[in-house]
């Protein structure tokens, strides 16, 4: 733009316009100020830094609406556009108009009246000064939000639809009482603590309407001993309270509400600290989150008591602790171990890997009581766990099966992630496991299917495949051997298993057979129907019943039973409600166990 | 923008009385010839062109804060009285993005455009509403819309000219909304 011929208002008041012509080339080349490089200085001109921070604040006028007074006393508004710093410093600026003339009159209408000028020249013996009111000087360390605003051309949905006339923003005042309000000083103590005030809801209640309390507070807790040795009592109770809360704690909950700072950092923001999602995981999330607070609870029964939401907070001090309690029962327990284990701690790993052996060591005299709790919580997730039940080596190759679908954390998983983290010890992490596992196998542990455990594990020390140990799930199982099956085979799933079809030649009724446990006799109009019993899914039982095609009218429908099916019973009887009792040997529970074809 | 390495300036005499004079940190009362007062920070100063930087006011502000920046002609000052010294007023490193000066000046002048002249009121608002969806610009006391439409005084919806019917028909509609949404009264048929 500085290359054209520049067009001079007419109007401008000191009629130089032809004579800055030759000044326009020297403009030209100061005026790109390529000041974000380092300034290389004009020939000529001196590098000192007070020029250095001339030529730097005067760059900052750049776009900036100024003033300008002249030699004449004129004043000129305009937004700057350039300088000549290689010579005298003279100016342009753009979209200049004329506020107040040389008389000293005020020129009302600035920028209405008549079109402002697109460029106006000032040279420097004219000039006297350029106002630049809130200018906005950048440094680097400021940021500077003017140099940062959104060009006008982006416009936001709200500015477009907003109003004219609506102001953007009003200035807020505190609200101050009118002078002719009521005073109603006695509603100024409503946050009050009630004895204060002086309104007692029961009286009031029992004058307006004859309400009663009935409230005894022995109904609800225990009968405090008021006599004599009330006193002794009351401080024994604070003291205990006292030992209570000022117990050292580690869960971080905890610690809040007794005011304890517990970790070092301060950078735990707010979603580690409340969440229940436990970070760091590498497993299944949403398995986390729906064990993490069972887990919260079971933790604090441990001797531990913690449970840091943070990984790696506590390192050997814990494991140390766990060393102790198991000192005998784990003789192969080594520090390493320890302290790898935990340099990532995670609650729930150690929790596991606390409750997996004092279920079997009971001299380990340790107070960990919950992997009966954890168990069956982890029932409801793990599909097979439940099918875990000897030493055999059957459960362990259900295990590699159940691979994909289970996603629980373990012991197994402790060493799991160990292993991937410190590769190099995997070894030695996983054989000390077996090693302890193989020492207790006269105890009736899994020592064969730990061994193949940890061959899983080393097998695979980077997969995230968590490997479901069967000693947990032994752990967990304890509390139902008796209702399992010993004799029953292990579950696998067999993804390319076809489905069941029950074969033509299966005993098969032609006609209603009044038989009690699956039949489900044809009433013409019933809609749907469908009853596929569970029978073949037990070795020895009966065979499955259902219903003859031929007693299906036409229009009904009707799965044929060569259609791949689940054997799943849809019941959908408008009309007879049917009860569907399976036989004894049939849990309901556990559908798919022992289930030969597939 | 990086300050010089500190290794030899070429130290012209540029008449070390005025260089300490100008010294920066120093703050005066400053009177200039057109009669205008003020007092001021200096923060910089070069006697080649001899011109000063003041910052106005007395006490240095903090480095994010807007300044008024005075840049005057030593020529023109006729009075100096100093009033004291101040530490640091500008910060030490010095950042200049000039895009953004760049888009700053463009904005700038594109919102003076913005400004009709010698047009009513009412004629400024409707531009301003209009602008914000479609690019218009003023021609004399006219509305170009579109580059191709004119909206003419009193800029009712009759008041449109010129252009392709199907663009003609899009500032009819959309001035015949705009003036229904600013509450404005519309003489002409929609």
């Amino acid at each position: 733009m500085n290359n054209q011929p520049f067009v001079h208002s007419s109007s401008s008041s000191n009629g130089f316009p032809h004579r800055r012509v030759e000044k326009v080339a020297g403009m030209n080349k100061a005026q790109p100020f390529v000041k974000n490089t380092e300034y290389g200085g004009e020939a000529g001109s001196v590098d000192t830094p007070s020029r250095q921070l001339l030529l730097f604040l005067t760059t900052c006028n750049i776009g900036h609406q100024v003033e300008v007074h002249l030699k004449n006393g004129s004043v000129y508004s305009g937004i700057f556009h350039a300088a000549d710093v290689e010579k005298d410093f003279g100016i342009i600026l753009k979209m200049a108009s004329l506020i107040r003339d040389s008389r000293g009159t005020k020129s009302h209408s600035v920028l209405v009246s008549k079109p402002p000028s697109k460029t106006f020249i000032i040279p420097a013996n004219e000039l006297v000064q350029v106002i630049a009111k809130d200018l906005p000087v950048c440094s680097n360390n400021v940021s500077n939000s003017v140099q940062s605003k959104k060009p006008l051309e982006l416009l936001t949905d709200s500015t477009i639809s907003q109003s004219y006339h609506v102001d953007l923003e009003r200035e807020l005042k505190p609200w101050v009482p009118d002078d002719d309000l009521p005073d109603c000083s006695d509603l100024e103590n409503v946050f009050d603590d009630p004895w204060k005030r002086g309104w007692n809801q029961f009286e009031v209640n029992k004058t307006l309407f004859g309400v009663t309390s009935t409230f005894d507070e022995e109904l609800y807790t225990t009968k405090l001993e008021r006599g004599p040795r009330t006193r002794e009592l009351e401080e024994q109770a604070l003291r205990i309270a006292r030992e209570i809360e000022g117990e050292n704690t580690r869960d971080l909950h905890v610690a809040e509400e007794r005011g304890i700072q517990l970790s070092g950092k301060f950078d735990i923001d707010e979603e580690t600290k409340y969440s229940s999602v436990c970070p760091h995981n590498r497993f299944d999330d949403t398995f986390y989150e729906e064990e993490e607070d069972i887990l919260l609870d079971g933790c604090n029964n441990l001797t531990f008591g913690d449970s840091s939401a943070s990984d790696g907070k506590k390192p050997a001090s814990t494991g140390k602790v766990y060393e102790e309690s198991w000192g005998d029962s784990l003789p192969s327990w080594n520090n390493t171990i320890v302290d790898q284990s935990w340099s990532n701690s995670n609650k729930h790993t150690r929790q596991l890997m606390s409750e997996q052996p004092s279920k079997d060591f009971p001299v380990a005299g340790s107070n960990i009581r919950n992997e009966s709790l954890l168990g069956e919580q982890r029932n409801s997730k793990i599909v097979g766990a439940s099918l875990y039940k000897k030493p055999s080596e059957e459960s362990v190759s259900g295990l590699e099966d159940i691979n994909e679908d289970a996603a629980t954390s373990d012991l197994a998983c402790l060493q799991l992630r160990t292993s991937e983290r410190q590769s190099s010890t995997d070894g030695r992490l996983v054989s000390s496991f077996s090693d302890t596992a193989k020492s207790e196998s006269s105890r009736g542990w899994p020592g064969s299917s730990i061994s193949r455990n940890s061959e899983n594990s080393a097998a695979s020390p980077v997969s995230n495949r968590p490997i479901l140990s069967p000693s947990s799930s032994i752990g967990s199982l304890s509390s139902e051997k008796s209702t399992l099956n010993p004799n029953a085979k292990e579950f696998k799933l067999n993804p390319n298993a076809r489905s069941f079809k029950p074969s033509p030649t299966a005993t098969r009724p032609q006609s209603p057979v009044t038989d009690g446990s699956f039949y489900y006799p044809p009433v013409p109009p019933m809609p749907i129907h469908i009853a596929y019993g569970m029978g073949a899914a037990f070795p020895g039982q009966q065979p499955m019943m259902y219903n003859n095609a031929t007693q299906l009218s036409p229009n009904q429908a009707y799965y044929s039973p060569n259609s791949p099916q689940y054997p799943q019973q849809m019941m959908v009887s408008q009309q007879r409600p049917v009860l569907f009792m399976p036989p004894s040997p049939y849990q309901p529970e556990m559908p798919y166990k022992g289930r030969d074809s597939y | 923008m990086k300050k010089p390495p500190a290794a030899a300036p070429v130290a012209k005499d540029d008449g070390e009385g005025e260089g300490a004079k100008f010294a920066m940190g120093k703050v005066y009362s400053v009177k200039l010839i057109t009669g205008d007062e003020f007092n001021g920070i200096v923060l910089a100063y070069d006697s080649n062109p001899n011109f000063v930087s003041f910052e106005e006011g007395m006490k240095s502000k903090k480095p994010g804060d807007l300044k008024n920046i005075r840049m005057v002609n030593a020529n023109f000052i006729t009075e100096l009285k100093n009033l004291g010294k101040v530490k640091d007023p500008l910060a030490k490193k010095h950042l200049i993005l000039l895009d953004a000066l760049k888009s700053k000046e463009r904005d700038a002048i594109s919102n003076i455009e913005r400004i009709g002249i010698g047009v009513t009121v009412e004629a400024q608002i409707i531009f301003d509403t209009l602008s914000k969806t479609h690019p218009v610009r003023w021609v004399n006391t006219d509305i170009l819309a579109m580059g191709e439409v004119l909206i003419r005084s009193p800029y009712h919806s009759d008041c449109v000219f010129g252009g392709p019917r199907v663009v003609n028909n899009e500032v009819k509609r959309v001035l015949g909304l705009t003036r229904k949404k600013l509450e404005l009264t519309d003489t002409g048929d929609n």
